[in-house]
Order: structure tokens, then sequence, then C-alpha cells
């Protein structure tokens, strides 16, 4: 399967809104048949992809085959501001970011799926919410260091997003994101490791981010390496790093 | 009474060492800055210098050189492609240690909020930046979380279009007369009960400012020396209303009820 990637056009999102209440509303379930690819809503790109729905194992997989697709080597200028693209990808992967669970499907605000930016600068607050370009440019930041960020199911964005995503001084933070990486997933089994998101436990990522936000009081951690930070975190980190 | 304490030897850089313009050129922000030589701080000459930008949303960071040999970003590497808000930025420059404590900063300057050229200058003297951000179902909140001792600013929930919210600010009663007495309510509890500030303090900070400025509007005299907890409650109440009946806020507001009936 190959298909080129297309852009919306205004009508093409305003569409796209339309048919995410309908599905809300239960007046549809589905996006209509061909809509990705109805000319007189979309533009097409010289960019192609040969990946579905039921291509990809995770995530992760699916933000480094996008990256390689759209961000490497720059096939698209200016490819994190492109709403239409961002948007356009959330409709082909509908079933991915929006799946029919028992034949319901519950889309979520319009900005997971519609990516919203500002004129100028990347309007993180919101575009750190996208399903699809949030992984892509999160991936782009950190590379293989995102798989934790990036181990939730592609229909949310799970707690680590949102606790270390969701202020851009984290989520561009290699080092950061690097002893968030080495601490909570597990290599063996691809995905966070059991008890890392347990509330009130010793050590856990928001206990992490608490120790964070003192320490970047003092200390500039982007010019840290890995070891440099981990030196400075309390004892209750030790057992996450064996 | 918010006290600080200076555990890490941290040195300050004055503001006004380092020069930052804006511009603007299509719908792309770019900056400029010139920086006096360092020399004099005592900073060690190894540690590396970095401009950080941001805003309450957006980040992002420019290498500087080193205390020894500043370097500005050149023309064409200072666009702000990460930042949301660019009429008003806010940059910081710290000196970030390389050779002993790694990472630690050493030395920075306050948050140095940076106008864009074609901004208004009655804008540019205003005390309290608006912006509009994702606060949530709040209508408006006053963000005093902002880095480096920066001034608080008011919060206008994003779902406000930008250019309405600015004229409805400026002009509609309901507003006007609701949101900005409970702002310097606000502000002044900060200022004088969280932080414990004094007028006579000498401090470049926003407290001082926004004391400087209700002292030039009100008759009230300056808070007493030792001043309770109540004492200073009844005189932020005292200044609200003053500030109130100058702007005419309750009278403003019944009009606008009386013609909406």
């Amino acid at each position: 399967m190959s298909d080129k990637i297309r852009e919306f056009n205004a009508k093409g999102i305003n569409a796209f809104r339309i048919y995410l209440d309908e599905i809300r509303n239960g007046i549809r379930n589905d996006l209509p048949k061909d809509f990705v690819h109805k000319k007189n809503l979309t533009k097409e790109l010289s960019v192609s992809i040969n990946k579905g729905v039921d291509d990809f194992e995770n995530k992760y997989d699916m933000a480094k085959y996008l990256y390689r697709e759209l961000v490497q080597d720059d096939p698209v200028k200016n490819i994190w501001s492109k709403v239409g693209v961002w948007s356009w990808l959330s409709a082909y992967y509908f079933d991915l970011v929006c799946p029919d669970m028992d034949g319901v499907r519950k889309p979520l605000r319009d900005y997971r799926h519609i990516l919203e930016v500002t004129n100028v600068g990347g309007g993180w607050p919101t575009f750190y919410r996208h399903l699809i370009a949030s992984p892509v440019r999160l991936f782009a930041f950190s590379f293989a260091s995102s798989r934790i960020l990036l181990s939730a199911n592609f229909y949310e964005n799970g707690d680590f997003i949102e606790q270390f995503a969701s202020k851009k001084e984290y989520a561009g933070n290699r080092t950061i994101i690097s002893v968030l990486n080495r601490m909570y997933f597990d290599e063996n089994n691809n995905k966070a490791k059991r008890g890392a998101q347990t509330k009130n436990r010793p050590g856990t990522h928001r206990r992490y981010k608490n120790i964070l936000e003192q320490l970047l009081l003092n200390y500039d951690i982007q010019t840290m390496s890995d070891e440099e930070l981990i030196s400075l975190l309390p004892e209750e980190f030790s057992t996450w790093l064996e | 009474m918010i006290r600080k304490f200076n555990y890490t030897d941290r040195k300050k850089i004055p503001s006004d060492y380092i020069k930052i313009t804006l511009r603007n050129e299509s719908k792309q922000a770019f900056f400029n800055a010139e920086i006096k030589p360092l020399d004099s701080l005592n900073i060690q000459d190894d540690a590396i210098l970095v401009l950080e930008v941001y805003d309450r949303g957006s980040y992002q960071r420019f290498d500087f050189g080193t205390v020894e040999f500043p370097t500005p970003p050149k023309a064409y590497e200072s666009f702000l492609s990460e930042i949301q808000e660019v009429d008003a930025v806010s940059f910081r420059l710290r000196a970030i240690d390389k050779s002993e404590s790694i990472g630690k900063i050493v030395a920075s300057t306050i948050s140095i909020r940076v106008w864009a050229e074609e901004v208004s200058e009655a804008r540019k003297r205003s005390l309290l930046p608006v912006k509009r951000g994702p606060i949530g179902d709040a209508v408006w909140l006053v963000n005093f979380d902002v880095p480096d001792d920066g001034e608080p600013e008011l919060i206008v929930n994003k779902e406000f279009d930008e250019i309405a919210i600015r004229e409805i600010l400026r002009t509609d009663a309901y507003f006007t007369s609701l949101i900005y007495p409970a702002v310097l309510n606000e502000i002044l509890t900060e200022a004088i009960i969280v932080r414990g500030i004094k007028m006579e303090e000498d401090s470049d900070g926003w407290e001082r400012k926004w004391l400087k400025f209700v002292y030039a509007f009100s008759e009230v005299p300056p808070l007493p020396e030792g001043a309770n907890h109540n004492c200073c409650r009844e005189w932020i109440n005292e200044i609200v209303s003053q500030f109130s009946y100058q702007q005419s806020m309750l009278k403003n507001l019944l009009s606008k009820l009386r013609e909406s009936r």
C-alpha cells in the first residue's frame, strides 16, 4: 500500500471538524469513505507513505516512521506548522487515534485531531496534545529516548506526556527525557515499567518531576549529561535505574 | 513572607549589561542582543552563557559563548521559531558552570521583558501584560509563576478572540469593573502579605513598581512599619476602593446594567 500524503485545505479542516462533532453526537460512527482523498478538500504532496493503521506496533513506531518520511531531510517545508498535513494524517490514521470500540468511536477534543498552532511560534500548549504531530515532534527532540513518552495507546497521550511534554522546557530537554526513559522504560517488554505510574510510590515519574523542579532552580540540566543528572537524584530513584 | 536565600552563591548579571531588541519580519520574530563585557562581575571565565527565551507556554534557548568571550547569535540564527507571543518576550541570560559543579547556574539576569518595536508606547508602559492562555474553564487568572521574578501577567482564557478581548478589557464595563479591582487586590496581596515587600526596599522587582503605582494614584498613607495581617488587608481594601472610585467602576457597571434591562 502506498499513498501520497495530502494536506487538508480550510474546507477540509472544517469538514473534519463537523464530522468529529457528528461522531460525538452519534449522527455517524466513522468518517465518510474516501474523505481523505477528496480533491476539493485536500491537496496532494510529493511525499508518500506506505504504512497503514495495521502496520505500526506502537506509537513510537509510528512517530519514527512519520519522522523519517516527513521531517528528516526536510521534504515538507515548515512541517511543524502545517495544520492541514497533521490534521489530514489524523483522519488518515483515524482508526488508530479514534478506534471503534464495541461499535462506538469517541473522538477527543478537536485539538487532539486538528492541529492548532499560532501564526508565530509553535503554540506548544495545544501542539503537544495532537495525537499525531506531538509523538513525531517528541521523537524529533529525543529520538530513542522518546519511547517512554510514546508508551501509551495511540488514542491517548498518557501521563508521561502530560507530565513531561506539556512544558516545552522539559519536552525539548534531551537529558531530562533520556533519564526519564532510562528509569521507567522497560526495554524487554517495550512498555513503561510496572509501578512506574503508581501514585505515592517513592521514585515514580511524578516524584522525578518534583525533584526536577527543584534542581532547575539551580542547574541548567540541558548542559548536563545523563550521569551528571542522575548523580543529583536522591536515593529513592536508584531502584528504577538498576 | 517569602524570603530568598542564595545558597548557591549565584551572582547577578545586571539587566543593563545586555540590550535586546525584537523585530518582526513577515510574521517572523527575530531578536538582536548586545552585551557588555562581564569581566567585572567575578564570574568564572569558562562558564558558558545561555540566552533563554520564553513565555507562558513556549521556550527556546540560544548558545551565547562563554563569560570570557560572549558570542550573541548571528542575525540569521536569532529567529524565535518556538515562541508564541512575540509582542512581548521574556529573556534571561545565564552563566553555567562547565568545570567544577557541572550544570550549576553560577550567574543570571532577572527576567527581562522585551517589547517588539511595533508595539505602541502605551502598551509598553503597561504594568500588567495581558495574555491569552489555556487555563481550563477559568475566565481569567493572575499568573505570578513567572520565572526569575518576572512581572505578574493577567491571563484570559484562550477561548476569547485575541483582538476582541483586548477591546473588551479596555472598554467593557462588565469586564473592567469586575476584573481589574480583583486583579489589583490579588497583586497587592501577593506583594505585601505573601512576599512581605515594603515600599522603601531597594529593588527593581515588579512589587516595587506596583507599590509606586499605588502611591501615585491614592491618598492612602503608607503602611505602618510592622503592620499585621489585618492591617495590611484593610490597607489593600482601601487602595482597591480608591482605585475603583477613580476609575468609576461601580458607576459604569450600574449604568451598563440599567442599559441592559
